[in-house]
């Protein structure tokens, strides 16, 4: 931030910042922008080639219509702009899958960072025979593709017993699933995280009396916090967006993920539900999107604070 | 999971999945998981009797109403609880492929095509089922019987026929100053060109898609004296005939078709039939039952249906042909209720049933079994009639041998379609494409 | 508890967990899959006639299969191409976002959307971004020329040509994937102690000498991290492929995980499948091993 700020020109903050920016800004937010409107379009204009597909007609009459006349009608609004959101809503499972997202989603991301924090650290710090080993082994898990892997998966998921049955058609299928492609990741994020920790540190607490296991807990933990949050949170995104495992393993509307939830039940044969579809992919993306927007400031922040301190 | 093949490494995989169990029980207690994973086998409760039955979401969405009815109706009549998923055609064959291999899953799962070829020794025999229902019903058609009939033994019970033939634009064609439809391809290509130079060209895709691009590409095929293998099996595609074919589709499509139907799925010609992009395109009724249900209006503001034409494939120099695809039920053995779904399936295929289920689709299908070409639910919906009048003239694939496994891997690798594509997109000359094509064939079909 | 003293002991406690899973839910389906491409196994082809082909099915690929090498010449353009546009405007964007003051918290989760939403959804939304007939672009393509003046057709075939394809399938990647190389850079720039920048602004070094003597070696290490973890999942991407085009037209937009797909799930020819996906194994573990010897240089 201290670097050449001062003493720029405005045209020159211009060309260097302001416009790269817009252009970043722009090209992330376009394919939300039409997502957004075909959302609030009927299906009718969707399908229509010669209106402007920028512009939601019936809506933004609509909505002009009222704000001139100075009378708020509601039906009228739901009508014409969140005809699709209602569907949504009302007509289908979304809520459902939305919480079965966030359930497995969450629940794997614990069990993955639980994973991860004691391989990570007995990776980072204790010198063991076979450390190595496993750390290469760790790095080669992250290579076995999933399209190779479903298959002795469902195989193997299929054999849990759980509950009356196994473990297939269950969130729980997905939340054995996930920790085989989170927990590498954040072990192997977190093993780089840890080595960043001064063992003196540590070294220093065990020297009060403290056992290895206090000193992990009180202090390398609290330090490794920010980095904790970023295994975290990119563990989360990948189980949120998940596609093929939720597929194949789960078959039970009710008990559907967003991403399969909405594919499966919005494509009806050879119709599209686009407005549908698209208001799903935006509410969606919501309860991941507050998640980093609460997060990300103390992911960056954090993690500059830990490396410093 | 009685079936002695599966037996013999069922055991070292089961003890290694209770191994598993066992260890998840006690890293669930350390992660505080209690009761998540059990460690031993459940008890098994006398459990209420449910039969899971996988479908495609169905291009007529009525049709979909009226089975999720038939499967409560059933349901409540034999105490069963029946439970229907429907997912997109394009998704039914890993779903199919991860319950045949893992086996567990669906205990009836419907199948497209020959796909179900494939798996034919997973599968329940169920010759009983359909030797009743050829003698009842006057038999099958050809083909359906083809595709569900392997060995001498049904491994599926043909259901639906999903025809297919040209929808046209009658306005667009007569615009262009085209009297009638083309009767042969030859004339589709002249005429076509007067479309496409109206903006209005004809609108095929040779995308990877189950339904549309192969419907269209087999029969272009055929029509042209080529055939995948002969009567014996042996693979036959590098024909005079073939090149033949590959040469002029080349012509045709750079003369009269819309060059985006290289990146099109099932559903894109649809689309552009209905928002008059296309003149022509060879598809299932679902682009009449869309305009007709939705009303939808034309460029006048006239009900669009009003404009729709029916018409054959046009001729190739070795006549007209036809593909339909055909969707069958099988039982996989995995299955712990083969006899629930035996009746399910008899119980479906009854007149009272079945008639309603055509009709609740507004034609959309016609039926395997021969006895509906005289139902009168053609009469019911007389703009369809000429699907029904073309229904016999299809072949299976794999057509002049045999419609077995490996017919069905050409389909699902969407070779003969990758031959057209080659064509369309200019990555290869036809004797290239040809070339090609018999590699791949090859590959498949052995020699 | 003096035993848990022990690198030994408390090491191996400490890895069981993520031992556990990799164990019974990698290791295992893994070495099946191994074991699969080496023998004639197809969906449901019973054990008793499953044989041991050897190495068959990989020679097979090799030598006959006409579209095995489409795929992997499309998997390495599709991966070379992404990952080095990812990077560039990855770190671009994070300088930006490093400077940025006003509207900070908006700005960063804008642009973090693309990162955010689930892969096939936004890939849906793009399917109807690149419809040759629907399509935004090509809406905006057609009204731009006749304002013009010009003479348009109707706009490019975004997913119907082979090479536009590859381009537009490449794209979503791109636009997917360049938050998270940014907000990792960004991390690692807040890293670099800006008494470096003070310095070399006192040696007189221009900006671009700033950002190549300081910065890029200030974020070196994330680089290092973020570069391997994304060739790793864009090298065996499956969703954008699978949503827009499955490998179509005429498989020019085929990568192993969609081609495996495809020989595997739909032509139950599982073997040749497990074949194509374990042709990533070598390919990816160049990338690892890279970035074994990376570390150790490091500690060293």
């Amino acid at each position: 931030m201290a670097r050449g700020v001062i003493g720029e020109t405005f045209a020159k903050r211009l060309v260097v910042f302001h416009l790269p920016l817009l252009f970043f800004i722009l090209f992330a937010l376009f394919p939300f922008y039409v997502m957004f409107v075909t959302s609030i379009k009927s299906t009718h204009e969707t399908y229509n080639r010669q209106v402007n597909p920028y512009v939601p007609v019936a809506c933004a009459a609509t909505v002009v219509e009222q704000v001139h006349s100075f009378r708020f009608n509601g039906a009228a609004v739901v009508e014409n702009c969140f005809y699709h959101w209602r569907t949504l809503l009302r007509d289908t499972l979304f809520i459902r899958w939305l919480k079965n997202t966030l359930f497995v989603a969450v629940v794997s991301t614990f069990i993955s960072l639980f994973a991860g924090i004691t391989a990570a650290y007995a990776l980072a710090r204790l010198n063991f025979r076979g450390a190595d080993t496993f750390g290469v082994l760790i790095f080669i898990t992250y290579l076995v593709p999933p399209t190779l892997l479903f298959i002795p998966l469902s195989d193997v998921i299929g054999d849990l017993p759980f509950l009356h049955g196994n473990l297939l058609n269950s969130p729980w299928a997905l939340i054995v699933a996930y920790p085989t492609f989170q927990v590498p990741f954040c072990t192997w994020l977190l093993t780089g995280y840890f080595r960043t920790i001064p063992k003196e540190l540590e070294e220093a607490a065990m020297i009060d009396g403290a056992t290895r296991i206090q000193a992990m807990y009180q202090v390398i933990l609290p330090l490794a916090l920010p980095g904790v949050l970023s295994a975290g949170m990119f563990a989360f995104t990948l189980a949120a967006n998940e596609f093929l495992y939720a597929l194949i393993f789960i078959y039970d509307a009710p008990n559907k993920t967003v991403p399969v939830g909405v594919v499966s039940e919005l494509i009806k044969g050879d119709v599209f539900y686009w407005g549908e579809l698209m208001a799903g992919a935006l509410l969606g993306s919501v309860p991941v999107a507050l998640i980093y927007s609460f997060f990300v400031e103390h992911y960056v922040a954090g993690m500059t604070g830990a490396v410093k301190g | 999971m009685a079936d002695k093949a599966s037996n013999k490494r069922g055991i070292t995989r089961r003890d290694f999945v209770k191994m598993a169990g066992i260890t998840a029980g006690m890293a669930a207690v350390g992660t505080g998981m209690e009761g998540i994973l059990v460690s031993h086998q459940a008890p098994v409760y006398a459990q209420e009797r449910s039969l899971h039955f996988l479908l495609w979401k169905n291009f007529s969405p009525p049709a979909d109403v009226e089975i999720l009815r038939q499967g409560e109706e059933w349901g409540k009549l034999s105490k069963v609880k029946v439970k229907i998923e429907q997912i997109n055609a394009n998704d039914i064959p890993a779903r199919a492929a991860a319950a045949i291999e893992s086996r567990q899953g669906p205990d009836i799962i419907q199948f497209f095509h020959n796909w179900q070829n494939q798996y034919a020794d997973s599968l329940v025999d169920v010759s009983d089922i359909c030797t009743a229902l050829e003698s009842k019903y006057g038999g099958y058609i050809d083909y359906a019987k083809a595709h569900a009939m392997l060995n001498g033994r049904f491994n599926a019970v043909p259901h639906t026929v999903v025809p297919n033939i040209f929808v046209v634009r009658a306005s667009y064609m007569k615009a262009a100053g085209t009297a009638s439809w083309p009767k042969t391809w030859e004339e589709l290509r002249r005429e076509g060109k007067k479309w496409k130079a109206k903006g209005h060209p004809i609108g095929q895709t040779v995308g990877h898609t189950f339904g549309d691009a192969v419907d269209f590409t087999y029969p272009y095929f055929w029509s042209f004296g080529a055939a995948e293998r002969d009567e014996k099996g042996g693979v036959v595609i590098a024909s005079k005939q073939a090149l033949e074919a590959l040469k002029f589709f080349k012509a045709l499509w750079d003369d009269a078709m819309d060059p985006a139907g290289t990146g099109w799925d099932d559903s894109s010609n649809n689309r552009a039939f209905l928002s008059g992009a296309i003149t022509a395109t060879n598809n299932a009724p679902s682009i009449y039952l869309t305009a007709s249900n939705q009303v939808i209006l034309d460029e006048k503001g006239a009900p669009l249906v009003n404009d729709i034409l029916h018409v054959p494939n046009p001729a190739g120099p070795a006549g007209v042909f036809h593909y339909h695809y055909s969707q069958q039920l099988s039982i996989p053995k995995y299955s712990k209720n083969v006899e629930p779904a035996k009746e399910f399936i008899r119980w479906l295929m009854d007149e009272e049933q079945f008639r309603k289920y055509l009709r609740r689709a507004q034609a959309y299908h016609g039926a395997a079994l021969k006895a509906y070409l005289k139902d009168a639910m053609w009469d019911m919906f007389p703009a369809l009639k000429p699907y029904r009048d073309h229904l016999l003239e299809g072949r299976h694939v794999g057509w002049k041998g045999s419609a077995d496994a490996s017919a069905a891997r050409v389909v699902q690798n969407y070779f003969l379609i990758d031959m057209l594509a080659n064509l369309a997109t200019g990555k290869m000359t036809p004797e290239e494409s040809l070339k090609w094509g018999e590699a791949q064939l090859k590959s498949i079909y052995g020699g | 508890m003096a035993v848990l003293e022990r690198p030994n002991v408390l090491g191996y406690l400490l890895l069981t967990p993520a031992a556990f899973i990799i164990f019974f839910f990698v290791a295992y389906p893994f070495v099946w899959g191994v074991w699969m491409s080496l023998t004639n196994k197809q969906i449901g082809m019973p054990w008793s006639q499953v044989q041991f082909t050897g190495l068959k099915n990989y020679a097979d690929l090799v030598t006959k299969d006409g579209i095995f090498w489409t795929t992997v010449w499309n998997s390495f353009i599709y991966t070379g191409i992404a990952t080095v546009i990812k990077w560039v405007l990855g770190i671009w964007l994070a300088l930006l976002l490093n400077r940025m003051i006003r509207f900070q918290r908006f700005v960063r989760a804008a642009v973090l959307l693309p990162w955010i939403i689930p892969t096939v959804l936004s890939t849906i939304a793009f399917l109807w971004i690149f419809d040759p007939d629907f399509s935004v672009l090509n809406w905006t393509f057609r009204h731009f020329c006749s304002w013009m003046g010009w003479e348009c057709a109707r706009g490019p075939l975004w997913l119907g040509d082979p090479i536009l394809a590859l381009a537009s399938v490449t794209f979503v990647n791109i636009w997917r994937g360049t938050p998270f190389y940014a907000i990792s850079f960004l991390a690692g720039l807040q890293t670099i102690s800006p008494e470096l920048y003070e310095a070399a602004a006192i040696d007189g070094a221009s900006s671009w000498q700033r950002f190549w003597h300081v910065t890029l070696p200030g974020i070196k290490p994330i680089t290092v991290v973020v570069l391997v973890f994304s060739i790793i999942v864009t090298f065996s991407d499956f969703q954008i492929v699978y949503v827009l085009t499955r490998g179509g037209p005429a498989n020019s937009t085929h990568l192993f995980a969609t081609y495996a797909y495809q020989v595997a799930m739909v032509g139950s020819r599982l073997g040749l499948g497990a074949a194509v996906s374990l042709f990533m194994f070598p390919v990816l573990a160049v990338v690892i091993v890279f970035q074994l010897v990376y570390l150790r240089r490091e500690q060293a």
